[in-house]
Order: C-alpha cells, then structure tokens, then sequence
C-alpha cells in the first residue's frame, strides 16, 4: 500500500520483499525478490562478510531497478 | 401437510395503493395476490392466511403493527412465513424484514423474504433472516416465486441449507460449516477446478480474491549515483526504547529516526518490534531488516548520490490499508522537503 501511495506521487520505488506474489497482487511495480521474511537483506545463517555482501548486492539490485524502464510489474 | 402465512402491503393485497397505504394490519383466512402464484409451488404444504398491512402504518406504527400481527398469529398453528417478494419498494422491503424478525423471533418459526440486493431491507435485516435474492420491480415476479418457493420446500422439508450463493439467498455474515459428500472434498473440487482451468474451461472462484487497484509505473532514475535516496522498512525497527510506541501489529504511526550520524544500526541500540516474524536475527542484527551499513557503504562509494538522513520506520502486520496509505502520505511530504527522488522500500 505504501510503495503504491508513494508511486501514484510519480516518484519511482522499489519494494525489497521476500514473499514476491503478495506484492505483486498488491501491486507493487518494481520488486526486487529479497531473503526471507525474517531477515528480508541477507542470509542469516552466512558468515558475516558473506552477509554484508549480500545486502550490498541486493541494494545493487534495488538501484539497478529504480533505473530499469519497465512497461508491467517487475519482479527483479 | 405444513401451514404457511403469507405477508403483503396494501398494494399486493389488493387494498389500494399509495392512498391506502395507511392501512392496519388485517389476516385473511384465503389466499390473496401472490399468495395465489405461490401456492402451486409450494410441495407438501398450503398457504393458509394472508396478512395485509400498508407500508406507511407499518413504518410509521412499527410497535402497533406488529403487536397487531403477533395477536393474530398467536394460537394459529404454523410452520413457514413467507413475506413479500418486495423488488426495490424500499417501505416494503424493510417491512418485510421487520416482520420476518419478528415472527422468528416470537414464534420460532422461520420466516423468509426475497427482494432486491439494494433494497435498503437488506442491510438492515440481512443478519436476522433468510432474504431470497429479487429482481428490481415487480414484473420479476415470475422469477422470484420459484425462487421462494424453492427456498421454503427446503427449509419445510427440513434439508440442510447451503450458503447463500448456492440456494440464492443474500449472504448474511454468518459461517457455518457443511460437510459435503466426500465427492465433493475441498481436495476434489480444486482438482476440478485447475482442470478446468487448465483447459481453458470458464470456472468460478469459490473464493472471490480482490483484486487490488494498480498504479502507473513511474519513470525510472536516470543514474543512482547522482540520485536523492530514501529508505523505508516496514519491519518494525525502532530505538531499544521505542520512544514513539510503534506497535506490534495494526500501525497507525511511524517513526522518524536521524541516522545521518551513523555507518550502521549498531544491535543494542535497535529492536524489532514487529509481531509477525521471528525477531531473533533482527535484534541479533537490525540491519538484516534495515540494511543501513550497506546503504551508507553505498553512499561513500558514489553509487548512491545522497542518503536521506532519516529512517521511516513502522510495522507492516495487519496494517489497516487506509492507514498505510496515510502514513506514505505524510512521509512523502518529508521526503519532497528534502528533494529526494527516490525510494527503496523494504518489506518482511
């Protein structure tokens, strides 16, 4: 709901979520396919510079989508 | 052979119309009007009084009335009441449910309806009694008949009645469970219904999902190194003390927290206060939920133009929808004061 009320404003949003259907039947535009529910940015069980580079690459992916023209939902 | 009493206003009584339609409650040991119609379609029972009572007495009176009413039923032996159909006359339909109600309620005994969904009786008595779904006006009569009489065979036969799209009547809140024959478990019927589906057969949803209204896609950023970032999380992470009472579930609130002085959301200092997820990695380590040291790490690598330097925080567990677009709402306003063009939002 909130990706979708910040969206309707024209600024482009992305939505980091694990459970990636719910959003797209919510509605969310760009999504990026995160963790899980618990733990949505990285593995939790992975070494610790393991999971650092995980949330770096995911926010990579985040970026990378805001910067993607897209004509239908995205699940990136 | 079971006893049914009809219900009708003045107008299908054939007293008057609008001009009589102050007329007090009457019964009639015969059939009247669509008494008549009913009759033949009604198994193993006969209609064997017709109450009469104008629209505006009864809507003006509604004590007297039914006082009347309940006086003339009183020692009659009975077993079904049906009232109307009433279409979309708005006195009518709600007369009839009164009524309905009432003799339920006072005898025991069931009483059924059939008018229009829109008929403003329905909202009222929908909870209390069965209300057959009707047509518009009264040339609908022809179908509503059959349809009330098929209902009240039922009910006087004593089967199990089934929910309301199935026997036609307006759904009325109320759950119950049916055992089904076992051809027809939960199991079976999917089955059937992904066949269908699959073959490109029509189907219907034994569930209606709503769907959800969509937003035009907003034009992408150019260049996230020159672009003005936020980041908001739904995750419920807050300061240890959770100084602006987030809740644990059902948020009407937001937090607002200055992380401009910090590379990290260091453990300790932040707490999830989520109820709908195990909080155990969140607290062991916030940025799992609100990946902050990444961000920052972002940022002083050029990749990210500008960090905004507050953190938008609340909990997204049975978030009432109106609310939720309320509190985007207000946190857009923050964000445009700040000339930020983009948003990362993460959700658990």
């Amino acid at each position: 709901m909130m990706v979708k009320e910040i969206e309707k404003s024209g600024m482009p949003i992305v939505h980091m979520v694990s459970m990636t259907p719910v959003a797209l039947s919510i509605g969310s535009n760009r999504i990026v396919k995160s963790y899980g529910v618990s733990a949505p940015m990285c593995d939790p069980e992975a070494p610790e510079e393991v999971q650092f580079k995980q949330r770096y690459d995911l926010l990579v992916k985040a970026l990378k989508a805001l910067c993607t023209d897209i004509s239908q939902q995205t699940v990136f | 052979m079971k006893k049914i009493i009809m219900y009708l206003n003045q107008f299908f009584g054939q007293i008057g119309g609008e001009e009589k339609a102050d007329y007090q409650p009457t019964i009639h040991e015969e059939m009247i009007g669509p008494a008549l119609a009913m009759a033949p379609l009604i198994k193993d029972g006969r209609i064997t009084h017709t109450i009469i009572c104008g629209d505006d007495y009864m809507n003006l009176h509604p004590e007297e009335a039914l006082e009347k009413i309940g006086e003339y039923l009183d020692g009659l032996e009975f077993d079904l009441l049906i009232a109307g159909p009433a279409f979309l006359a708005g006195r009518y339909g709600v007369n009839c449910g009164r009524v309905c109600k009432y003799v339920q309620e006072r005898f025991n005994v069931p009483a059924i309806t059939c008018m229009n969904e829109e008929n403003p009786g329905v909202d009222i008595y929908r909870k209390d009694i069965y209300i057959l779904k009707g047509g518009d006006n009264a040339a609908r009569m022809r179908n509503d008949m059959p349809a009330m009489a098929r209902f009240a065979n039922k009910l006087l036969n004593g089967e199990p009645i089934l929910w309301a799209d199935e026997e036609g009547y307006i759904k009325r809140g109320i759950r119950q469970t049916v055992i089904l024959d076992k051809e027809q478990t939960a199991a079976n019927r999917a089955y059937d219904m992904m066949l269908k589906k699959l073959r490109g057969e029509p189907f219907e949803s034994e569930l209606q999902i709503k769907m959800e209204e969509r937003v035009a896609i907003a034009a992408p950023i150019k260049d996230a190194s020159k672009a003005r970032v936020a980041f908001i999380s739904t995750g419920g992470i807050v300061p240890a003390d959770n100084p602006d009472r987030i809740p644990s579930a059902s948020s009407t609130r937001f937090g607002r927290y200055d992380i401009s002085g910090m590379d990290r959301l260091e453990p300790g200092e932040w707490i999830s206060v989520h109820g709908g997820y195990g909080k155990t990695h969140a607290n062991a380590n916030p940025n799992v939920i609100a990946p902050f040291d990444a961000l920052k790490t972002l940022v002083k690598e050029g990749k990210i133009g500008y960090l905004h330097p507050y953190f938008y925080s609340t909990t997204g567990n049975h978030t009432n929808q109106r609310e939720a677009a309320r509190m985007a709402g207000e946190i857009l306003e923050f964000l445009r004061e700040d000339g930020i063009d983009t948003v990362i939002l993460g959700s658990t």
